[in-house]
């Protein structure tokens, strides 16, 4: 049988037997998933499927009840968020995504927080490589820009430590409809290009799959389907049944 | 004329320990998100821990900074005991309001129980008098003055200039992100409850040097201007609080002179219905920025 890591190189993010929720009650429920170096890896499904939560439990937001999480081979379940990202992932969260009333060049030096200051001016470089746009605004304070260029900001904010990890939840909630391609196809993909493992939790499944190299549609808290993004994007049964119609649309 | 520059110099050594006070409680709700409203009852209690020292000989600065010491390991371990876990299950903002408006009755029994109701004085603090410009200040109250400046200026300089307060603000403006980041934000709340802590306590000696005389009562009945304080200069803001206390102390002195001391109170309220009712926000907030967040800008 097929499994995301024939879609890129070395596994970096390697979830088993996952079993996770909030305070007794658990959401997810044996969630086995992996991603692979290189590679753009989209879980999908309807609303209240447990993904979001599958990935706050991936970045020990919530309770883990059950299962192991392992970063480049080692175990990191129930690991904090800091310490996860001092172990090389990066994060960008689904709205609330910046510090607003700090100014972008503020945003991009607390991204690389943990980093010497040589080795933070020169992120700060690369992160400009990658989003040159965001060159002219680094004066600019982040709460007075738009949708787009915020999320400039949080990747670039995320990309500061050059995680081997970035895991993004939701990142065209809130985005007007002519920024979501962008978004997905200028951020996710192009990292994934880069040689990033990418982990994308995203409502716009269609989107989402067009750019994926793999898919885990998740319905009620389980794993329904792994398989490439475009065999899941030209099964009918997956559009209708899990995703009310969204991989067709 | 010479009454209001008098009054103007109480106003001053007022708005010095209400700034004192209002700071820590800002920076405190900036970054923990918790209204603690026990931080007028841990006042009271560095007032009566002061008295006591001082009884035992010593002088009233090191008396300032010993419970200021004190108070701030006090506040971490109030935070660590009682509100984390609260936030732990799932206490809400209000429910973590309603569990500290408790826990400062408590504490208020408490030193009654162990001081017993009755008013007690430092005594003579002031020293010599010094004047000029119209302006009259005892030693004490240029010393307070003194004091609140450098914590001010020392406050500045850690949030603007050191990592550890670069972590302060951005763990007021977005914990999760700050956690992103790879900031530990639970030692960095610990941090700033220590921090706040040994300014209440600070406060609480400097007021009650301050006050001819002061029982259980003097920590919650001064929440009132330091909460006033706090919403004048824009609640979370450091410098804010700091210029909120000056206005508050300054206009109570003078309702109070010109008006009757029974209204200083009353001053103090009516100036923090007027902030809310014209601009919430407080004034160094610019608008559109809707959260409390620990600004240094």
């Amino acid at each position: 049988m097929a499994d995301a890591s024939e879609s890129g190189g070395k596994t970096a993010l390697e979830v088993e037997g996952l079993t996770a929720g909030y305070g007794d009650i658990e959401i997810v429920h044996g969630i086995d998933l992996s991603v692979s170096e290189g590679s753009l890896v989209s879980v999908v499904g309807p609303n209240g499927a447990g993904k979001s939560t599958l990935l706050k439990a991936i970045l020990g937001l919530v309770k883990v009840f059950d299962g192991s999480i392992r970063l480049d081979g080692h175990d990191v379940t129930r690991f904090p968020l800091e310490q996860l990202v001092r172990r090389g992932i990066g994060y960008v969260p689904q709205v609330d995504d910046v510090f607003e009333t700090l100014r972008v060049h503020e945003n991009l030096e607390m991204g690389g927080y943990l980093l010497d200051k040589p080795t933070r001016a020169r992120r700060i470089e690369e992160v400009l490589e990658f989003f040159p746009v965001l060159a002219e605004h680094m004066r600019r304070y982040v709460g007075t820009m738009s949708g787009g260029e915020r999320k400039m900001v949080a990747v670039g904010r995320a990309l500061m430590t050059s995680p081997r990890v970035v895991i993004f939840d939701e990142p065209t909630a809130g985005l007007a409809p002519t920024l979501v391609q962008s978004v997905l196809e200028d951020q996710a993909r192009a990292l994934a290009d880069r040689g990033k493992a990418v982990l994308l939790v995203e409502q716009r499944a269609h989107a989402a799959l067009q750019l994926s190299d793999w898919a885990y549609v998740l319905v009620q808290g389980r794993v329904a389907r792994s398989a490439r993004a475009a065999d899941v994007l030209s099964d009918p049964e997956m559009g209708e049944v899990f995703l009310g119609g969204a991989v067709k649309s | 004329m010479g009454i209001f520059v008098q009054t103007l110099g109480f106003g001053i050594a007022a708005g010095a320990v209400i700034s004192l006070g209002a700071v820590g409680f800002t920076v405190q709700f900036g970054i923990s998100n918790v209204l603690n409203i026990t931080y007028g009852a841990f006042m009271t209690l560095a007032a009566f821990l002061g008295y006591v020292l001082l009884n035992r000989g010593l002088d009233v600065w090191v008396v300032l900074v010993a419970v200021g010491v004190v108070i701030a390991i006090a506040s971490a371990v109030f935070n660590r005991v009682f509100l984390s876990p609260l936030r732990g299950r799932g206490a809400g903002f209000v429910n973590l309001i309603i569990g500290t408006v408790a826990a400062a009755i408590i504490l208020q029994g408490v030193i009654v129980i162990a001081a017993g109701p009755s008013a007690v004085t430092y005594g003579q603090q002031y020293g010599k008098t010094v004047s000029g410009a119209g302006l009259v200040f005892s030693l004490a109250q240029l010393i307070i003055i003194s004091i609140t400046v450098a914590l001010m200026f020392g406050l500045h300089l850690l949030l603007t200039r050191t990592k550890v307060g670069r972590a302060m603000r951005a763990t007021s403006t977005n914990r999760t992100v700050a956690r992103a980041c790879g900031i530990r934000t639970e030692r960095i709340i610990d941090l700033t409850w220590l921090l706040t802590g040994f300014l209440c306590g600070a406060a609480g000696v400097a007021l009650a040097v301050t006050t001819v005389t002061f029982d259980f009562s003097i920590g919650s009945t001064f929440l009132i201007y330091m909460i006033a304080a706090s919403v004048l200069g824009g609640i979370g803001q450091p410098y804010g609080a700091m210029i909120g206390g000056l206005v508050v102390g300054i206009t109570s002195q003078l309702g109070a002179a010109y008006w009757s001391p029974a209204y200083q109170d009353v001053v103090a309220f009516c100036i923090l219905i007027a902030m809310l009712l014209i601009r919430p926000r407080g004034l160094f907030v610019a608008a559109g920025v809707n959260r409390r967040n620990l600004s240094a800008t």
